[in-house]
Formats: C-alpha cells, sequence, structure tokens
C-alpha cells in the first residue's frame, strides 16, 4: 500500500513538474515574442553595432531564459531592458570614450569643408542619431530610448528602468536638454552650410 | 507627477522626425528572432515563418541628389551649389554600398552567412571599425508571410518525426527542421541521428544561417558518442572564431574548459 503510495506521489510530482516546465517554456516564449524587437532596438539605441546586434539579442534572451523561474510575472521586459543595458555596456569602451567617440562624429557631421557628398537620408539620420546618443551620459540616453523613442509613458519608463517616477522624470528631461542643444548646433551647421 | 513633453508632442521640425524616426524604424530581421529561438530549444516550425520587412535602412533614394533635397528640406532653401557635405570616412563608411542582395525581399536574402566576426574585445575597438559597414537589417519591401508545413512541438524527450509531411517550401524552413531535429535526437541520446542530420543539414546549406548553432550541436553530439578529441578540436576552433557568441559558454563547457562567467545579468 505504502509502495502505490508512494508511486502515485511520484508520479503526480512527474506530472507538476512537466506542467511548470510546459508553463515556462510556453512563457518563454511570449517573452521573445513580445519583446524581441524592443530589446534589438534598444541594444542598437545604446550603441551596439548593427552587425553584432543579432548575437546581443540572443544574449539577452539566454539570460532570461536561465533566470526566468526569478523573474516575476510581467517584470520581464523592465529584466530584459537592464540586461540589454549590461550586455550593450559590455561590448563597448569606457564610457567616457563612447561619449567623446559620439562628441566627434556629431561634429563630424554636415562639415562643408569636404566629404562625400552622396548620402542615404535615412542612413544619414541614423547615423547622426546615435552619434548623438552616445554623447549622453548612459542613464539620460536610457531614459531617452524608453520614453522618447520607445514611447512609454514615464510610468513604464521608471519601472523599467527600476527608479522612482521622480528620478526618471530627471532623467527624461536632462535628455532632452541635451537633446535640444546638439540638435540646435546641428541646425546651425546646416544652415551654415547650406549659406556657402 | 506631471508628464515630461516628449519632442514628438512639443512641435517637432523636420530633423526632429528624422532622427526620431531613425530611431523607431530599424527592426530585427526575422532570421534574428527564429535563432534566438532555436538557441532557446524553443518549437520555431509551428510559428508561421514571416519575413517581417520594415522600413529598412537601404533606402532606394537615388545616390547623390538626396543631400541636396535634404538639405532644402531641413533649411527651406532652395538648392544650393554644394549641397550637403557629410563628415569624414571614418563617420560614413562605403557611401557606394548598396546592399542589393538584401534588398530583395525574399527568402534568399535570409541564406547570407550570419556575421560570423569575432566582436573585438573592449579594448580594441575603434570608432572607425565600429563604425563600418552596418548592413540594414531589413529590407524595404511589401510584407510578406512563409507558412511552413505545421510541425509537431518538440517534446522534451523527444522522439523526432522523421517526416512524412511534404518538405518546407524554402531553404530557411528546411534549414530549421534539419537542425531542431538534430536537437531533439540529441536530447533524447541519439547523437549518432543528430550528427547524421547535421551532416546532412552542411551539404544541403552549405552557406545557410544557423552554421553556428549547427556547430554548437556537433561538438555536444560528439562528446555524447564520447570522441572527445573530436568535439575539442571542433570546439576550440569555434571558440577562437566566436569567443563571444553567446553559444560559446555551452561550447566550452561541453570541451571541458572553465566555463566563462555569465556575461550581462543583473545582479
Amino acid at each position: 500500500m505504502e509502495d502505490a503510495h508512494g508511486v502515485l506521489s511520484n508520479a503526480l510530482a512527474v506530472v507538476a513538474h512537466e506542467r511548470d516546465h510546459q508553463a515556462q517554456t510556453a512563457r518563454l516564449r511570449r517573452v521573445v515574442d513580445e519583446s524581441f524587437d524592443f530589446v534589438w532596438r534598444v541594444l542598437r539605441r545604446m550603441g551596439v553595432p548593427s552587425r553584432d546586434a543579432d548575437d546581443a539579442a540572443q544574449q539577452c534572451f539566454l539570460v532570461v531564459a536561465r533566470r526566468l523561474k526569478e523573474i516575476e510575472e510581467g517584470r520581464e521586459r523592465a529584466f530584459l531592458f537592464q540586461t540589454a543595458i549590461r550586455v550593450a555596456r559590455n561590448e563597448h569602451r569606457s564610457a567616457r570614450r563612447r561619449r567623446e567617440d559620439g562628441e566627434q562624429k556629431l561634429s563630424a557631421i554636415v562639415d562643408p569643408a569636404g566629404g562625400p557628398e552622396d548620402i542615404i537620408e535615412q542612413k544619414w539620420a541614423r547615423r547622426t542619431l546615435d552619434a548623438l546618443l552616445a554623447t549622453m551620459p548612459d542613464e539620460q540616453r536610457a531614459a531617452f530610448v524608453l520614453f522618447e523613442l520607445e514611447g512609454l509613458t514615464l510610468r513604464e519608463t521608471a519601472d523599467v528602468l527600476g527608479v522612482p517616477q521622480g528620478t526618471a522624470a530627471s532623467r527624461v528631461r536632462k535628455a532632452r536638454q541635451h537633446y535640444d542643444r546638439r540638435v540646435r548646433r546641428l541646425r546651425e551647421r546646416i544652415g551654415n552650410g547650406g549659406s556657402r | 507627477m506631471t508628464e515630461p513633453r516628449r519632442i514628438l508632442d512639443d512641435d517637432p521640425d523636420e530633423l526632429d522626425l528624422l532622427l526620431l524616426g531613425a530611431g523607431t524604424e530599424e527592426a530585427p530581421s526575422s532570421r534574428a528572432k527564429q535563432r534566438t529561438l532555436l538557441a532557446l530549444g524553443l518549437a520555431v516550425g509551428t510559428a508561421a515563418l514571416g519575413a517581417k520587412v520594415g522600413t529598412g535602412l537601404t533606402g532606394g533614394k537615388a545616390v547623390g541628389s538626396l543631400p541636396v533635397a535634404l538639405f532644402a528640406k531641413l533649411t527651406g532653401v532652395g538648392v544650393v551649389a554644394g549641397g550637403l557635405a557629410v563628415g569624414a570616412a571614418a563617420v560614413f563608411t562605403s557611401m557606394s554600398e548598396e546592399p542589393t542582395a538584401r534588398n530583395t525581399p525574399a527568402v534568399s536574402a535570409w541564406l547570407q552567412e550570419p556575421s560570423s566576426t569575432p566582436v573585438a574585445s573592449a579594448s580594441t575597438v575603434s570608432a572607425s571599425e565600429e563604425e563600418g559597414l552596418e548592413a540594414p537589417p531589413t529590407v524595404a519591401s511589401a510584407e510578406r508571410k512563409v507558412r511552413l508545413a505545421p510541425a509537431e512541438p518538440a517534446p522534451r524527450v523527444p522522439v523526432p518525426v522523421e517526416s512524412s509531411e511534404p518538405a518546407p517550401t524554402n531553404a530557411l524552413a528546411e534549414e530549421l527542421d534539419l537542425v531542431e531535429r538534430a536537437r531533439a535526437h540529441l536530447q533524447a541520446g541519439r547523437a549518432r541521428d543528430a550528427l547524421r542530420l547535421l551532416d546532412r543539414r552542411d551539404a544541403d546549406h552549405p552557406r545557410g544561417v544557423l552554421g553556428i548553432e549547427a556547430t554548437v550541436l556537433r561538438v555536444e553530439a560528439l562528446v555524447q558518442l564520447g570522441d572527445r578529441a573530436a568535439a575539442r578540436s571542433i570546439g576550440e576552433a569555434f571558440l577562437k572564431r566566436h569567443p563571444r557568441s553567446p553559444l560559446a559558454p555551452r561550447v566550452r563547457q561541453a570541451v571541458g574548459r572553465v566555463p566563462s562567467k555569465a556575461e550581462g545579468e543583473p545582479r
């Protein structure tokens, strides 16, 4: 009798384990379906070159897969975002060097002194945006990417960043000021280039 | 708390729209997602394999005429001699590159070998390398979906289906099917069957997009068969070529090297 009870308990445990595994698999699949593009875009806007973005995105989801049971339901996107930020950082040089390179690239844009004239509009815009983002401190950049580019609300931005709303609002505002300053200079250079 | 005003809600001009649009229109290729699903061991056959084709970066506008048009649009000034001069080559590389292969809205665009150049270490990446040829991930074309014959999801202790179903109708789907079935055999302890399918994958798709995943499975299959020498040989070559691949830890573990610290995990 005890043996039968033991066998039954084991069988029930196996079934429960299998159900749990299937639920986790379904959850992981859902997370990938819902968030893959978002993670990929975040990686790109945080400076990962397009040739590395696929692998970097895959890395993020491998991390999520390993940690899925620890991640609260509904918090997957926040976890993914934070993972993406770290992965992007790992791919790059120091924050200071990133910003310096960004400034250099941004100042080289619309150089009336020379350079190839044949550009493709979207490529130009993307590279300009990436150079501009590279000049931002990482915290502001992350907030800008979420709020201005991905269109999250302030509350969602704070949630994904894992900070209070006030902190998120402050970062968004500073990022906006930074953006406005750089774009103003860009407009001036475009204007100067046109008048020659 | 008052929500800050977004740029797009704050009377954006053409330049704002151009820059912000560039940030949101870029999208990964569908093969990137499929490769991730495969790496996670998630069934890929049951999903419609969509070739989501977004507004990508290949433009399509004629090189040479655009700078002036762009300039005029941004400044409101008419055509000006000299047009819009762009920064040095270090910033904008190879303007003549027109990734025509990627402009083809066909599955064949997916058959290009994925980038397999190792990611340079943090100390050696230079700005010009980083700003190198960045191939647009999507192609500017109408959306197209490629449907697979529905396949069974990979069971946990799988019995691979030696298919009597009609063959998939495109190369990527075929390659995915072979690799996924090889994985299922491997998980079931049938390394020889896995290697057989991987050999077939190599022969039928020499330039397929799943080369990395197939190599990792091959290493694991060889380990399972007890052929450690062959596993190590292939594994070491893989690690030399792809030291920072997301699948590198699996290879290290398979060939008995000390697993590397998982990167990027939030604490």
